[in-house]
């Protein structure tokens, strides 16, 4: 599976699992709702 | 030196003149220009110990789906994973009922705008009080895009210092925008 890209300054690539660990672990979805989301 | 008074017919020196441009309030620290296709961007090393409080510019920001920005503080690559608080208040535009939402809860990020983007850009101001200092951070924001306004305030729970920043959607990826940190000269 591709991992989505991050940006760190002006560098662009793929993030490295342990980043995407991060990033899903915010609750990070591919696709978003229109609805004001709430932090629980 | 932060002011100088000069008088009628007093030279006005080259060193004059770029130590005092130098001193103006706020100064320019760096600029990110946002990448499509990003979930997360990272603003290394932009926080030192030359300024205590920031301002964080976000122009024209640009998202691939309506998401919330989780705004987190970086400590070389490593990103703050818990110790958020806040809470953000949102207006219709046009409207006058402010309702309150909860912008982290102990999380790894604080909501620095919410539900915004999409096809339509927004725009937000942040302050930012001690990074780089080993005590508490605490930022507050105001941002607008075509049908909300925001306000929005929050602090990490720790005494630690940090350099960058790092700002993730809860959804989808940027498409444009940039980010431009400005400190506060202290003396």
């Amino acid at each position: 599976m591709t991992r989505p890209k991050i940006q760190i300054d002006d560098e662009v690539r793929e993030m490295t699992e342990e980043e995407y660990q991060w990033l899903l672990d915010t609750g990070w979805t591919e696709e978003g709702s229109d609805e004001t989301p709430t932090v629980d | 030196m932060a002011v100088q008074t000069f008088t009628t017919g007093q030279v006005l020196t080259a060193a004059d003149t770029n130590t005092y441009l130098a001193n103006s309030g706020l100064v320019y620290v760096k600029q990110l220009t946002i990448s499509a296709g990003v979930s997360y961007v990272d603003l290394g090393t932009c926080f030192n110990s030359s300024y205590d409080n920031y301002v964080v510019s976000f122009t024209n920001i640009v998202t691939s789906t309506s998401a919330s920005v989780l705004f987190s503080l970086l400590s070389g690559a490593t990103a703050t994973s818990s110790g958020w608080y806040g809470t953000e208040f949102y207006c219709a535009i046009g409207g006058t009922t402010w309702t309150g939402q909860l912008a982290a809860n102990n999380g790894a990020g604080a909501y620095c705008a919410a539900s915004v983007g999409s096809t339509t850009a927004w725009s937000s101001i942040m302050q930012l009080q001690a990074p780089y200092l080993a005590s508490y951070a605490r930022f507050q924001y105001g941002v607008i895009d075509n049908s909300y306004i925001r306000n929005g305030f929050a602090y990490h729970g720790a005494n630690t210092s940090y350099d960058g920043l790092r700002c993730t959607l809860t959804s989808g990826t940027f498409t444009s925008g940039n980010i431009t940190v400005y400190g506060y000269r202290k003396g």
